[in-house]
């Protein structure tokens, strides 16, 4: 049933993908045009627009990765190995955007690139783990147990999902607090919101067209070399 | 073919999106040159970006008046809109207003120092990876399919 659904939606990758660029041009014309200038922050502000979702989809992207390494450990099916990989892959790419663009904002709000504050490390290490993911699944030649390493160490890596939604909350930091908090206590004017919005529904669907691309590359490059084995073999015979 | 519509219209689409922008930074945001100023009549609708100079700020009856420091020149502003508890002392400002006559500023809007840069830097360096990402991604695709085909 997933393995169809899954195909359904790898073949109408192209079209997923053509939404998610409308609907980050249509996000960045009203981050850019529509939203008012922050009091406090002037037009900085707007790159919070970029930054919050980029942030979200990171997030997303290692929740992705976790409920796919579960259900390998579980079940030994190859294509969720795949999403794992896929989304760890790709989710390293919005990660690193996410500290990028933090960086670019902190820079004017708060005179300096980078500071030691709770939420930018714990999100630092995420950026880590991610890292050191990609990097495990080329160390291990044997498939098997490449899968199985890396689904443990995504599982692992996890603990560090809840430090970040929570350190604004723990600790005492320089990031502020979130401004979602629950249904019905939004602290964002509306008018952000929808910029907000938008931006976050691209990010999140480019997340997914990028994901079903990678999952494909993955299945192509098992087919190509179990296609250049028996090339192999049947030379050797 | 497509593949080179769906990208023609998502860069479309994107560099719209982009110059709608450009254009509401040079309209509300970008503030004009004093070289620029100079030469504007008065009445002009005009927008300066200066520090407020030392010891120039003093309350008059619903008006504050302040020098504005452009450069080491200095621009008389009288201010007659909202939000004045935000001019502060040797605090760098966007002002706009009309130029009068006699060469200062009738203001009716201050903001903060816009440092737009850091938007364009941030939005653009972001939007290049994710589009580059996604262009070898499916660059790649293509040839594995190639090659297993």
């Amino acid at each position: 049933m997933f393995n169809q659904l899954f195909k359904l939606a790898q073949r109408l990758a192209p079209l997923i993908g053509l939404a998610a660029w409308l609907l980050l041009a249509a996000g960045l014309y009203w981050s850019l045009v529509k939203a008012p200038a922050d009091y406090y922050q002037g037009e900085v502000a707007r790159l919070m627009n970029l930054h919050v979702p980029l942030a979200k989809t990171s997030l997303l992207a290692y929740s992705v990765a976790f409920i796919a390494s579960i259900v390998y450990l579980w079940k030994r099916a190859p294509l969720a190995d795949q999403i794992a990989h896929a989304a760890m892959a790709v989710g390293i790419v919005f990660t690193a955007c996410t500290l990028m663009s933090g960086s670019i904002w902190g820079k004017p709000t708060w005179n300096a690139w980078w500071t030691w504050d709770a939420r930018l490390v714990s999100f630092a290490v995420m950026f880590l783990m991610m890292a050191g993911y990609l990097m495990l699944r080329t160390y291990v030649e044997d498939p098997e147990r490449q899968a199985r390493f890396a689904a443990v160490l995504a599982l692992v890596g996890f603990i560090d999902l809840p430090v970040i939604h929570l350190s604004v909350r723990w600790w005492r930091t320089l990031h502020q607090p979130a401004s979602f908090k629950g249904a019905g206590k939004i602290a964002i004017a509306p008018e952000m919101l929808t910029s907000l919005a938008l931006m976050a529904a691209g990010m999140m669907t480019l997340f997914v067209y990028l994901t079903l691309l990678y999952t494909r590359r993955l299945q192509l490059q098992a087919q190509l070399e179990q296609k250049q084995r028996q090339q192999l073999m049947e030379f050797a015979q | 073919m497509i593949n080179w519509i769906r990208w023609g219209l998502a860069l479309a689409a994107l560099l719209a999106a982009v110059n709608a922008g450009w254009q509401r930074y040079q309209e509300q945001v970008a503030p004009i040159a004093l070289s620029a100023y100079a030469q504007q009549s008065a009445g002009t609708q005009v927008r300066l970006l200066g520090r407020v100079s030392g010891g120039s700020l003093k309350a008059e009856a619903g008006a504050l008046l302040f020098v504005l420091d452009i450069d080491g020149q200095k621009v008389p502003v009288r201010y007659t809109g909202k939000d004045g508890d935000s001019v502060r002392e040797l605090k760098t400002m966007l002002v706009g207003g009309k130029r009068q006559a006699d060469g200062s500023l009738a203001a009716d809007f201050v903001g903060i120092n816009p440092k737009y840069g850091y938007v364009a830097a941030g939005f653009g360096l972001v939007l290049c990876v994710l589009l580059l990402r996604t262009l070898t991604l499916e660059l790649k695709l293509r040839k594995l399919e190639r090659e297993v085909a």
